[in-house]
């Protein structure tokens, strides 16, 4: 799948599973003049310790003046169909629709530049 | 439209839930039209931070060379010139180039059984005057 975003500033999007869970985050900022595109193209497809899993992609956030295209379409109204195909509950997918999908937090113990303690 | 000094810049965060055993490549593009003019790349730059590691084989998280930047400029007749991440010192000048284009990469890694534990950022900028 293919994001496009037009105009700079900074747009957050999570890959979500059928059930509403997050498995990959990530945060694109792009600075330069008003005229300034970016495309980003994504795979809908993670691999998981249980193997394929098919995602959803949720746009949570992203600048005013920004346009975020998922396809050629609307964040929305992609966001609903890709529910459908991954089965997703109708409770799931309106959320996904609009925008709403929980954020990974970094652990404070292991903040990224270091190496995690081992068990 | 670019006549000017021009910036382009793209800085990514990426993580990922620990059940996730493959990090694909990462690839992305951040573009700006031309007007035709002549360009002089000013810098072009790359930096990653952040990394990625596993239960049983630890890949260092620090400061790493895996990431990769091109700057290419287009013309309308596919052709095209492209400019190498680190270079700090200005291009050549380069006339009648309508996109330019500033591209972002970073490695895929796979794991062998065990849980990847992931938190990238990449930034990639790059600088140039179009006259």
């Amino acid at each position: 799948m293919e994001i496009m975003i037009k105009g700079p500033g900074e747009v957050v999007i999570c890959l979500i599973d059928g059930k509403g869970k997050t498995f990959l985050q990530e945060s694109l900022r792009t600075s330069g003049s008003p005229n300034v595109h970016t495309r980003r193209p994504i795979s809908l497809m993670l691999q998981t310790r249980r193997g394929h899993l098919p995602v959803v992609p949720v746009l949570v956030r992203c600048g005013e003046k920004q346009q975020v295209t998922f396809e050629g379409e609307e964040p929305a109204v992609f966001t609903q169909r890709r529910c459908r195909e991954v089965g997703c509950s109708d409770a799931v997918a309106e959320e996904a629709a609009r925008g709403r999908a929980a954020l990974l937090r970094a652990d404070p113990a292991r903040p990224p530049g270091q190496i995690p303690a081992r068990p | 439209m670019a006549l000017g000094s021009t910036m382009l810049q793209l800085s990514v965060k990426q993580e990922l839930d620990q059940e996730v055993s493959e990090v694909d490549e990462f690839f992305a593009e951040v573009f700006e039209f031309l007007s035709l003019g002549t360009v002089t790349v000013r810098e072009v730059a790359l930096e990653k931070a952040g990394g990625i590691s596993g239960d049983n084989a630890a890949i260092p998280i620090d400061y790493s060379d895996t990431g990769f930047a091109t700057l290419r400029l287009l013309f309308g007749s596919k052709e095209e010139v492209f400019f190498l991440a680190p270079s700090h010192v200005p291009s050549p000048p380069v006339s009648g180039a309508g996109l330019a284009l500033l591209e972002a990469f970073d490695a895929r890694v796979i794991s062998s059984g065990t849980n990847l534990f992931v938190s990238r950022r990449l930034g990639a900028h790059a600088y140039f005057d179009e006259f």
